[in-house]
C-alpha cells in the first residue's frame, strides 16, 4: 500500500524531470540558434543600414561623421532610376520565367518519372554550378554573339543569310534573361528536388483513380502540395536575380540594360578611390524592403503548413510515373540542357586552359594547344595552400551552414503556432543576408572582427563565418521547405516513446531530411569554393583560396592558368558531388 | 697689325679653350664622382639597414612569379632581404589598411602597390604614406609623385588595339575621333566598362570634348565588358575588330604568343602609372624604401619586363617594345600623376553615368 503512492510519486517526479530536461535542451538550442542567427545577420545588416545614412563618397562608413538621407535622395531622385527599376523588373521576371519552370520540370522529370538515365542526368545537372559564371557567360557569347557566335554562323550558312550578323543577338534583354535563367536551374533544381522526392504518392494515386491524367494530376495535386517549396524558391530567386551582376556585367553594358546590380557595381567597384558604401547600401536597403515584403507574403500564403505535409507515419514511396510517348522528348530536353549548360561551358573552359590566349578552334589554334597552363600553376608557391584552404573552407562552411539551417528550419516549422513570434522572426532574419551586397558583408566583418577580442581576424574562420552568414538564406529556405513536407506526427510518436528532443531530431527528423541536407551541403560547398567578393576583402597570404587565385590570374592576363585552375576546381567539386551521390545511393540501398 | 693682333688674340683663345674645357671636364667628373659616391653611400647605408630588418612585406596586384625572380636577383646582389608578397587588387587592401589602422592595429604591410595611382589616393588623403627623397636622389628615379610618397613601378599604356586579321594597319584608326566614324558601328568595337582612356583624354581636351566623343563612340553599339583581360581575349579571339581599354604590353605579349593583334600609338596616348608607396606604419621601413627603389632600377625593371612584359614605358628609365614604339611615334603623352588623378577621377565618374553609375 505504501509502495504504490511512492512509485507513482517517483514516476511523476521522473516524468517532470524528463520533460524539464527535454524542455531545457530544446529551449537552450532555440536560445542558442536565435543568438547565433541574430548575431551573424545583425553585423552585415547593421552595416548596411548604418552606411546607408552616412556620407561616404570619399570615406568609409565608420569614418564619416555626417548623417544624411542623401544616399536615398540620390537614388530616388536620379532620373535614370525609373528605367533601372523597370529593367530590373523585366530582367528578374524574364530570368525566372526561363529558369524556374525549367528547374521545376527537370525536378519533376528526374524525381517523379521513369525517364532513362535520370540518376546520371540528375548528377550532371548540378555541374554548371561548379563552372565560374564569368566563363559560363563567355561560353554563351561564343555561341550567340551576333558575329562570331557558333549558332549564328551555322544558322547563317544553313539559311543562306546574307548579312554578317544575326539571327540571334545575345546582347539584348532576352539574351540576358536566357543566360541568367539557365544559370538558375541547378540551384533551383536542388532546392525543390528533395521535396518532389519526399512526396507521398497517395494523393496522386487517388487523383489517378478519379480518372485524371498525369498532367492534370501534376497541375492540380502535385504543384499545389509543393506550394511552400515553390514559393520559397520563387522568393529566394527574385532576390538572387535582382542582386546578380555576372550577366548584367558581361551582357548588360553592351545591351544598355541598366539594372539595380549595375548601379551597385558602380558604387562598390570604384577603382578611383573608396567604394561609395552609402549609395550601395541605400540600394541594398531597397532590396531589403522588397525581401521583407516578399517574406510577409510568403508567411501569409503558407500559414497553414500542415496542409502541405506529405511525409507522415503511414509509410510512403513515391511512384515513378511512366511518361509513355513523352519519354523520348522529355529525355531529349534533359540531354539538351546538360549539353548546353554543362558540356559546352566545360569545353570552353578546358579549351581556354590549353591555349596561350582565347581563340576559337581552328587549325592555327590547334597548333597552339599546350598543357603549359597546368604545369605553370604549380610554380605558384601558394597554389597547394590555396587548394587546401579552399577545401577546408568548403567543408567547414557547409557543415556550419547545414547545422544552423536544420535548427532554424525546425524552429520555424515546428514552432510556427507559438504565440511568441520567434518562428517568424527566425524565418525572416535568416533570409536577410541575401539582400546585403557581399562587399558590404566583407567590410562589416573587417570592421567588427578587427576589434574582436577572440583572434579570428586574419584566419580562415572569419571567411567561413562570413560565408555561413551569406549562405544561411538559401540553406534555411531549402530546409524549411523540405521540413514542411514532413508531418510532425513522426516526431510526436518519438517523443511519446520518451525519446529526448535532440535524439528525435537526430534519429527521426534528420534522416528524413537527408536528401535535402546533402543537396544543401553540396550547394554551399560549391558556392564557398567560388565565392570571391567576401574572400577578396578578408583573405591574406595565409588564407589565400582558389577563387582569388583564379581571379588574380585572369586579371593579369594569365587565362590558361586561370582556366586550368578552374578545371581543377570543377573536378574537386565533381568529387564532392560524386561523394554525395554515392552516399545517397548507399543510403537508398540500405533503406530498401 | 690689326690682323696680327687679331691673330694673336685668336691664337690665345685657341690655346686657353682646351685648358678651360679640360678644367670643366675634370670638375664635372669630380662632381659626378662625388654625387655617385654620396648616392652609393646612401644606398649602401640603406641596404645595411634593410638587411638588419631582414624582411619586406609588399601587397599588390603583381604576379607572385615576379617577386620570386626578384628575390633570386636580390639574393645574389643584396643578400639578406626576404620579400613577402601578398597578391591582391589594391582596393580592398586600401580599405583594410585604413580600417585596421583606425582600430589601432596597423596592417602588417610595408609597401602597397597598385596598377594606377588613383587607387592609392585614399592613403594620401589620410597621410598614411611616408615620403622618401632617396628614390630620386640616390636611386636616380624620375617617376616620383605626391611629395615623394610614390615611386612608379611600371606604366600601363592604353592605346587603340586592333585585330590584324580583321583590320589592316592602314585601316586601323589613327586618332580617337576616328572611332566615331560609321565604319566602326555595330559590335565592331569592344570597350572596357570603366572608360579610363576617355577620362584621361579629358585631362588634355577638357571634360566637354571627352564626354562628347565618348557619347558618340558609345552610340556605335560597341561591346562593353568589365576587365582588360576580357577585352584582350575578345580581340584576340576575333570577336571584335578594335579594342579600347586593354594595355599595350598585353597586346605585345599576345603578339608574341601568336595572336593576330597589334596596337596604334595614337596621339594623345593615355599612360597609367603603377606605383608603390611605403606606409608610415611599416615595420621594415628601410627594407621597404630600398626594395621600392631597387624595383625601379634597370635591374628590377629588366626582371619585371622579362617576366610579364611590364616596364616603365615613358620617361628616362623606359625600356621594352612598348617604350620603343612610343619613342618612334612621338605621340603626346597623357601621364597619370598626382597632379592629374583628381581630374581623371571626376571625369571618370561623369562618364560612368552613361553606363549606369548613379553619382
Amino acid at each position: 500500500m505504501n509502495i504504490a503512492p511512492s512509485a507513482a510519486a517517483k514516476n511523476v517526479q521522473l516524468r517532470s524531470w524528463s520533460i524539464a530536461r527535454k524542455l531545457s535542451v530544446r529551449s537552450l538550442t532555440l536560445g542558442l540558434t536565435l543568438l547565433i542567427v541574430t548575431y551573424l545577420v545583425l553585423i552585415p545588416l547593421f552595416m548596411l543600414l548604418y552606411a546607408s545614412i552616412k556620407s561616404t563618397e570619399d570615406k568609409l562608413p565608420f569614418e564619416s561623421t555626417v548623417i544624411t538621407l542623401g544616399n536615398y535622395t540620390a537614388v530616388l531622385t536620379n532620373p535614370t532610376m525609373a528605367s533601372i527599376f523597370l529593367n530590373t523588373f523585366l530582367f528578374t521576371a524574364g530570368s525566372l520565367a526561363v529558369g524556374l519552370p525549367l528547374a521545376i520540370l527537370m525536378a519533376w522529370l528526374l524525381e517523379r518519372t521513369a525517364i532513362p538515365a535520370r540518376r546520371w542526368i540528375a548528377t550532371l545537372i548540378l555541374v554548371p554550378m561548379t563552372i565560374p559564371s564569368l566563363l559560363s557567360a563567355i561560353a554563351w557569347i561564343q555561341l550567340l554573339d551576333p558575329r562570331i557566335g557558333l549558332i549564328n554562323v551555322v544558322l547563317r550558312a544553313v539559311l543562306g543569310w546574307s548579312g554578317d550578323t544575326g539571327p540571334f543577338d545575345i546582347y539584348t534583354l532576352s539574351g540576358m534573361c536566357f543566360v541568367q535563367g539557365l544559370r538558375l536551374v541547378p540551384s533551383a533544381y536542388l532546392m525543390i528536388a528533395a521535396s518532389f522526392r519526399a512526396m507521398d504518392p497517395s494523393l496522386e494515386e487517388q487523383s489517378a483513380m478519379a480518372g485524371r491524367g498525369a498532367a492534370q494530376t501534376t497541375l492540380r495535386i502535385t504543384l499545389p502540395i509543393m506550394r511552400p517549396a515553390l514559393l520559397a524558391m520563387l522568393i529566394y530567386y527574385i532576390i538572387v536575380v535582382i542582386e546578380s551582376f555576372d550577366i548584367p556585367g558581361l551582357l548588360g553594358f553592351t545591351a544598355r540594360i541598366r539594372v539595380l546590380s549595375t548601379a551597385i557595381y558602380w558604387a562598390t567597384h570604384s577603382e578611383v578611390g573608396l567604394p561609395d558604401y552609402g549609395l550601395a547600401s541605400a540600394l541594398g536597403a531597397m532590396v531589403l524592403a522588397v525581401a521583407l515584403l516578399l517574406m510577409w507574403i510568403y508567411q501569409r500564403l503558407t500559414a497553414h503548413q500542415e496542409r502541405f505535409a506529405t511525409i507522415t507515419g503511414k509509410g510512403y514511396r513515391p511512384r515513378q510515373i511512366d511518361l509513355g510517348a513523352w519519354t523520348a522528348p522529355a529525355t531529349a530536353l534533359c540531354v539538351v540542357y546538360v549539353a548546353l549548360a554543362v558540356v559546352l561551358p566545360f569545353l570552353v573552359l578546358a579549351w581556354t586552359s590549353l591555349q596561350p590566349f582565347y581563340a576559337v578552334p581552328s587549325a592555327d589554334s590547334l597548333a597552339r594547344v599546350s598543357l603549359e597552363g597546368y604545369f605553370r600553376i604549380w610554380q605558384e608557391s601558394t597554389v597547394v595552400r590555396a587548394l587546401w584552404n579552399t577545401m577546408v573552407l568548403a567543408l567547414v562552411t557547409s557543415a556550419a551552414t547545414i547545422l544552423l539551417a536544420v535548427l532554424v528550419s525546425w524552429f520555424v516549422v515546428r514552432r510556427r503556432k507559438a504565440a511568441d513570434g520567434l518562428s517568424h522572426y527566425l524565418a525572416t532574419v535568416s533570409f536577410l543576408p541575401q539582400c546585403v551586397p557581399s562587399i558590404v558583408i566583407g567590410l562589416a566583418f573587417i570592421f567588427v572582427y578587427v576589434r574582436f577580442p577572440i583572434p579570428i581576424y586574419g584566419t580562415l574562420w572569419i571567411i567561413a563565418l562570413a560565408m555561413t552568414t551569406r549562405y544561411l538564406a538559401y540553406s534555411s529556405r531549402t530546409m524549411t521547405s523540405a521540413l514542411m513536407q514532413v508531418h510532425g506526427e513522426l516526431e510526436e510518436a518519438s517523443q511519446m516513446a520518451r525519446a529526448p528532443w535532440a535524439r528525435t531530431l537526430r534519429r527521426i527528423t534528420m534522416p528524413l531530411l537527408a536528401p535535402a541536407m546533402i543537396n544543401v551541403f553540396f550547394w554551399v560547398a560549391v558556392h564557398a569554393m567560388q565565392e570571391l567578393s567576401m574572400a577578396l576583402m578578408l583573405y591574406n597570404p595565409e588564407t589565400v583560396v582558389v577563387s582569388t587565385m583564379i581571379w588574380s590570374m585572369w586579371q593579369n592576363g594569365r587565362t590558361a592558368e586561370a582556366a586550368a585552375l578552374g578545371v581543377i576546381l570543377i573536378l574537386l567539386s565533381a568529387l564532392l558531388l560524386l561523394g554525395g551521390q554515392v552516399f545517397l545511393y548507399l543510403r537508398r540501398s540500405s533503406d530498401s | 697689325m690689326l690682323n696680327a693682333r687679331s691673330y694673336m688674340k685668336s691664337a690665345r683663345t685657341v690655346a686657353i679653350a682646351p685648358i678651360i674645357f679640360g678644367l670643366l671636364v675634370w670638375a664635372s667628373a669630380g662632381y659626378a664622382q662625388e654625387k655617385g659616391r654620396s648616392g652609393g653611400d646612401a644606398m649602401a647605408q640603406l641596404y645595411a639597414a634593410a638587411k638588419k630588418e631582414g624582411t619586406v612585406v609588399i601587397w599588390g596586384p603583381t604576379d607572385a612569379i615576379i617577386y620570386q625572380r626578384m628575390q633570386a636577383a636580390l639574393d645574389k646582389q643584396y643578400p639578406g632581404i626576404k620579400i613577402e608578397h601578398f597578391e591582391s587588387i589594391p582596393e580592398p587592401l586600401v580599405q583594410r589598411i585604413i580600417a585596421e589602422s583606425q582600430a589601432g592595429k596597423p596592417a602588417a604591410v610595408d609597401i602597397i602597390q597598385s596598377g594606377s595611382l588613383r587607387a592609392l589616393r585614399p592613403l594620401i588623403d589620410r597621410d598614411m604614406l611616408a615620403p622618401y627623397s632617396g628614390w630620386e636622389k640616390d636611386f636616380g628615379l624620375d617617376a616620383v609623385y605626391a611629395g615623394q610618397r610614390f615611386v612608379g613601378a611600371y606604366n600601363l599604356t592604353l592605346p587603340i588595339a586592333y585585330n590584324t586579321k580583321m583590320v589592316s594597319a592602314q585601316e586601323a584608326p589613327k586618332s580617337w575621333e576616328e572611332l566615331a566614324e560609321p565604319k566602326w558601328k555595330g559590335r565592331k568595337l569592344i570597350i572596357e566598362a570603366r572608360l579610363v582612356p576617355f577620362a584621361m583624354l579629358g585631362t588634355e581636351w577638357g571634360k566637354g570634348k571627352a564626354t562628347e566623343l565618348t557619347k558618340k563612340i558609345l552610340a556605335q553599339q560597341p561591346i562593353i565588358v568589365q576587365g582588360g583581360t576580357t577585352v584582350a581575349n575578345a580581340l584576340a579571339g576575333g570577336q571584335v575588330s578594335i579594342a579600347i581599354g586593354t594595355y599595350a604590353y598585353t597586346i605585345e605579349r599576345l603578339k608574341k604568343q601568336g595572336a593576330a593583334v597589334d596596337w596604334v600609338p595614337v596621339s594623345p596616348l593615355p599612360v597609367l602609372t603603377s606605383a608603390v608607396g611605403v606606409l608610415k606604419t611599416a615595420r621594415h621601413p628601410n627594407g621597404a624604401r630600398f626594395f621600392a627603389g631597387w624595383m625601379g632600377t634597370a635591374e628590377g625593371q629588366n626582371i619585371r619586363y622579362a617576366t610579364t612584359g611590364q616596364a616603365n614605358e615613358v620617361g628616362r628609365t623606359a625600356i621594352g617594345a612598348v617604350a620603343e614604339r612610343i619613342k618612334a611615334a612621338q605621340p603626346a603623352i597623357i601621364l597619370e600623376t598626382d597632379k592629374t588623378f583628381a581630374t581623371i577621377l571626376e571625369i571618370q565618374r561623369e562618364l560612368g553615368k552613361m553606363l549606369g553609375a548613379l553619382r
